[in-house]
């Protein structure tokens, strides 16, 4: 589906243009899904995880 | 015993090289081992760039000390950025320590009549090109507002500002008032020494967060190899979904730095599940103040139930209904749909949904996305 905003009315769905009625039903295609933003959310703890022991690994170490 | 490594950086300009070379022998003096340019730096052979060994020095540092004037210095037109700013940058990034002073008022401008301006500026252009402004725009701005004071070079507003929006704190610099080096490095010693004896317990946080990443990993691929033959209490099933997710704010970012809060959305109030069997998309449990319909046909294209089993994989979609001032995070797994409630604030409507539709996708979806590939996987193991 392309970018934009689609909405459902009466039954159909369109490209959201104009004015929307209250009971029309709005979405917008996502950029990403969970899945993907959990990979990304994984990564990035692991990346820290380690940034965090080696920041500890050489303020402890004696020269 | 190692010391410890700072890297004094500043424009090199009349006014800040006596300060530079009164800091660089007290800190010598103090036991550290200062590097600065001019003292045990550079100069360097021809062939070798000044810019990049400038920035390996920062990377092998362990403070970064930074004096701002009214210079700029030496602009680096391909990064668009000045090599000051870029070692700032760099140590940002590698996070190090980062000790900044501006001069006194300098600083004062840019906090009393400078700030406020920018501030009015980029609002403006957000709200114009829904983007943030490059330096360039800004400098150009401030260029030609008589209100700036013309004798500081405009790149140091922008450095200002960029150093605000990394949440960098600048301290005052007064030229021919010593600073207290004694004390600062004092300061951090004791901020080290709280962290420094927690090293076991960080340490075993962090081997247990491997764990239960890698335990996750398992679920990930036992799950689909696995046969789920129903829900024994759906509702029970949806309830104990619901009470763990919860609502939060909605940022719009622009850039990397800067974000708004936009509004919010309140915990998740309902959840629906539905089946998809011969005759369409059934029913088969809810919980909270859902509004139910036993079944929905697959025609029925008013129904965000329908619209999602219809959706290409991975089959997610975030709707927003103003009549009832709800988002609905609707999630298709295996044959189910499970809808999820959250109360919209009031002042949500269609026009600031369509305006601001990526951020109410991201906060939605990247609030808890673990639970819901956990959710994902149970679903989507269940047979028929």
């Amino acid at each position: 589906m392309s970018t934009g905003v689609f909405v459902s009315k009466n039954g159909r769905v369109s490209k959201a243009i104009g004015i929307q009625p209250k009971e029309a039903l709005l979405f917008a295609p996502l950029n990403k899904n969970s899945s993907q933003i959990l990979r990304e959310q994984r990564t990035a703890m692991k990346r820290n995880n380690k940034q965090i022991k080696d920041r500890f690994a050489q303020a402890t170490k004696r020269a | 015993m190692a010391r410890t490594k700072i890297f004094i950086s500043s424009v090199n300009e009349d006014g800040l090289k006596p300060l530079r070379r009164s800091v660089f022998r007290e800190l010598e003096a103090l036991g550290h081992e200062p590097v600065m340019w001019e003292e045990n730096l550079g100069p360097w052979p021809a062939h070798v760039d000044p810019v990049i060994r400038c920035l390996e020095a920062v990377e092998e540092c362990d403070i970064y000390l930074l004096f701002i004037g009214g210079k700029a210095g030496t602009y680096h037109a391909q990064a668009k950025r000045t090599v000051t700013h870029m070692e700032f940058i760099k140590a940002h990034e590698q996070e190090k320590t980062i000790l900044v002073f501006g001069d006194v008022e300098v600083k004062s401008a840019f906090f009393g009549r400078v700030k406020p301006i920018l501030d009015q500026y980029i609002d403006g252009f957000i709200s114009k090109e829904e983007r943030f402004p490059t330096p360039d725009h800004m400098m150009e701005m401030l260029k030609g507002d008589e209100r700036v004071p013309q004798n500081v070079d405009p790149y140091v507003w922008y450095l200002f500002y960029d150093m605000l929006m990394r949440k960098v704190y600048i301290d005052d610099l007064s030229l021919g008032v010593m600073i207290d080096w004694k004390v600062y490095f004092s300061d951090l010693l004791r901020r080290g020494s709280l962290l420094l004896p927690l090293e076991e317990s960080i340490e075993q946080n962090a081997g247990r967060l491997d764990q239960f990443d890698e335990a996750f990993e398992l679920m990930v691929g036992l799950l689909p190899n696995l046969r789920i033959s129903g829900l024994r209490q759906a509702d029970k099933f949806l309830e104990l979904i619901m009470h763990h997710l919860s609502g939060g704010k909605i940022e719009q970012t622009y850039g990397q730095y800067m974000s708004e809060c936009i509004g919010e959305y309140s915990d998740c109030c309902a959840a629906t599940l539905y089946e998809l069997r011969e005759d369409g998309l059934n029913l088969v449990s809810k919980s909270g103040s859902a509004a139910s319909v036993a079944l929905f046909t697959l025609d029925d294209k008013s129904s965000y139930v329908v619209l999602t089993m219809e959706l290409d994989d991975p089959g997610e979609q975030v709707f927003f209904k103003e009549a009832k001032s709800m988002f609905y995070h609707c999630i298709r797994a295996g044959n189910y749909v499970l809808t999820l409630h959250y109360p919209a604030d009031p002042d949500w409507n269609y026009k600031k949904f369509i305006h601001y539709k990526e951020s109410v996708n991201h906060a939605i979806m990247s609030k808890n996305p673990l639970i819901i590939e956990m959710i994902k996987l149970c679903l989507g193991g269940m047979q028929p």
